[in-house]
């Protein structure tokens, strides 16, 4: 019995293992400098996701709006750098957006009372609606000589700036975390909301922060993803929330709140963009790889009920 | 118009019992009147277009698929659970009916093998949920996915435009006035009023939702109620996709996300509780009518889509504040003692 706890406890770092030795001794192309290239500069926006997913994870809660945020903020982005708007300034306006709605979406949960999915499943649709008006339904592309998508693919000694950012994110986060009062808060709330109360924790500002840090992560993603494919898409970033959902629970983000770290997330986002790059390595159909994205959802819960003592004895 | 109503009713029933009868019967079916006065306003509002017959079959041809999906999610959300994965079933059913009858396959071979899929579907749900202890939203969202995956694979991810007479007649035919899909949807009402009412398994679905440990202590099968909910509600999905790309003609391998977050509105509208135990199969019928009516109203009127997606997430999130905080016993003894008055 222990030593399957055990393994059930290392099922990730297995999963890694296997998931980076495996192709890369059987396929050349799997291993090539080119594939690494691309990986690297594929993974920026699901390493951001993940860690915003995160906070809403570590507080019970779960954000279901991050995928429409990206594609609402992609759009903002364009339109407004269409519009002759300054990088910095469209930059700006686009994380408020992000930000405004994660406000949004904590302060329904934690003034009404309502369960998070379901506002931030009401903010899903209105945040597509926002996008599709802004655009018009098609995709604006940014102006040519725009500087943004030399940024995607930019780097900085060697490393692509997209990772360079995540990495920023990940130290800032894990700081806010681990040493800040509010951080602490994050997993007191997660861990017991009723003793975290007792204790004299603000349960509702921390709802409120890890819902506002969540939107504003993706408006960060929703940045480098119109770098990434040079336009704003309102229809884009559809599979996002079942992704970063995936990823933070994979590197072992518990959903019952209260576990987790983003150095776990970052983890989770990485072996969850392995696998698909498995996939596509071995052209698999892109509609068998959306199957492969449920069952790794269904497997990472699965194995965090395995792990988490304190799941619900119901 | 509480005190008039109280003071009717005090001439009506001698005793309080009777009124407290009539005050509970209003607070739990409490949809259907603000259904009534939502379609007065919305005649009023588009000086009689809502009223004309065409738009009112429309509305019941929409509503019928949404409702059917919808009262399987009932039964799930009154076991504290979530069925995210109702979407799924439903374009998964469609597209393998409408490919087998587009393939030859005969009509009932082709809609038993999409009632198949839900089945299918929803024990892989049901024994997630109830055995292995996947949260709900996990399963399900997991399950979203998957479904969705599988009717692309099985289309190439294309639509599949072109199915026989006998599958158009689903979707498409009358009896007298009523739409058939309206017929298939009143015929799983009631069935669904008598399997809550008559039957152990509805008891045991209000008990598992309002305590599932207590349940447990008390003797009743958890994971077999848990279960049979899912199942039922991939049937029903599997139903509601059937019935609406016979409609439409036509079935899509992609998700309607504005659909899967209709049958939920529509379950919270019609007064259910997400946290389980309460709540009426039938209002959620009026809960999704509510809601295709304020669609309806608002594309008559040229309201923009922004501003009707923000109008409807607004009606569900309030409605979900309300059922939170005025739960029907708190309104029930709220009414009762302003009627003692």
């Amino acid at each position: 019995m222990a030593s399957t706890d055990w393994i059930v406890g290392q099922a990730r770092w297995i999963a890694l293992a296997i998931a980076v030795i495996v192709p890369g001794i059987l396929n050349p192309n799997f291993r090539s400098y080119d594939n690494l290239q691309g990986f690297l500069q594929s993974i920026g926006i699901l390493l951001i996701l993940a860690m915003g997913q995160s906070f809403v994870l570590l507080i019970a809660g779960i954000d279901l709006s991050v995928g429409a945020v990206v594609a609402m903020g992609s759009v903002i982005l364009a339109a407004l750098l269409q519009a002759g708007w300054p990088l910095w300034a469209a930059v700006a306006a686009t994380l408020a957006s992000g930000l405004g709605v994660g406000i949004l979406n904590g302060a329904g949960v934690m003034i009404l009372k309502i369960p998070s999915f379901i506002v931030t499943f009401a903010f899903m649709g209105i945040c597509f609606a926002t996008g599709l008006m802004i655009s018009g339904g098609n995709r604006i592309g940014l102006p040519s000589g725009s500087l943004l998508p030399q940024l995607a693919s930019g780097q900085l000694w060697g490393a692509p700036l997209q990772i360079i950012l995540a990495l920023a994110l990940l130290i800032a986060g894990t700081f806010g975390l681990r040493h800040l009062p509010i951080g602490r808060h994050l997993y007191a709330v997660g861990g017991n909301q009723e003793a975290a109360r007792l204790s004299g924790v603000s349960v509702g500002r921390a709802t409120l922060v890890a819902f506002a840090l969540s939107g504003f992560f993706a408006a960060i993603a929703a940045v480098v993803y119109a770098a990434r494919i040079v336009s704003g898409n309102p229809i884009g970033g559809g599979n996002l929330n079942l992704q970063s959902i995936a990823a933070a629970v994979i590197g072992g983000v518990s959903l019952f709140g209260g576990r987790g770290t983003l150095l776990g997330a970052c983890f989770g986002a990485i072996l969850y963009s392995l696998i698909e790059n498995v996939l596509n390595i071995y052209n698999v159909n892109p509609n068998i790889t959306e199957i492969v994205a449920g069952v790794i959802v269904l497997l990472a819960g699965l194995i965090n009920v395995l792990t988490d003592s304190k799941r619900s004895i119901a | 118009m509480s005190s008039s109503a109280s003071g009717g009713l005090s001439r009506l029933g001698r005793s309080s019992l009777d009124s407290r009868r009539i005050l509970g019967a209003l607070t739990t079916y409490r949809i259907w009147p603000v259904l009534i006065l939502l379609m007065l306003g919305a005649a009023a509002a588009s000086r009689g277009i809502f009223l004309r017959p065409s738009n009112l079959v429309a509305i019941l041809f929409i509503a019928a698929p949404t409702a059917i999906a919808a009262l399987g999610q009932t039964l799930v959300i009154l076991t504290a659970g979530i069925d995210l994965s109702v979407v799924a079933v439903w374009v998964l059913s469609a597209v393998i009916a409408a490919g087998l009858a587009a393939d030859g396959w005969s009509f009932p071979v082709s809609v038993l093998a999409a009632i198949a899929v839900g089945v299918a579907g929803g024990l892989i749900n049901g024994l997630l949920v109830a055995v292995l202890r996947v949260p709900p939203l996990i399963t399900t969202l997991g399950a979203l996915s998957v479904g969705e995956g599988i009717a692309r694979v099985y289309t190439g991810n294309s639509p599949i435009l072109s199915v026989p007479p006998a599958y158009k007649a689903l979707g498409g035919s009358y009896f007298g006035p009523v739409p058939l899909p309206t017929l298939i949807l009143l015929t799983v009402v009631l069935a669904l009023v008598f399997i809550m009412h008559r039957m152990a398994i509805g008891k045991q679905i209000y008990a598992v939702g309002g305590n599932a440990v207590a349940a447990r202590y008390a003797g009743l099968n958890v994971a077999g109620t848990l279960i049979f909910v899912y199942t039922a509600s991939g049937v029903l999905a599997s139903l509601a996709g059937l019935v609406q790309s016979a409609y439409v003609q036509e079935a899509l391998p992609n998700v309607d996300m504005d659909t899967l977050f209709a049958t939920i509105g529509g379950v919270v509208v019609g007064g259910a509780s997400l946290s389980g135990g309460s709540g009426r199969v039938v209002n959620s019928v009026g809960g999704v009518l509510v809601i295709v009516v304020v669609e309806n109203m608002m594309n008559i009127l040229g309201v923009s889509p922004l501003l009707a997606e923000g109008v409807l997430g607004f009606i569900v999130l309030i409605a979900v504040y309300l059922n939170v905080g005025l739960n029907p016993n708190a309104l029930n003894a709220w009414l009762t003692q302003r009627s003692g008055q």
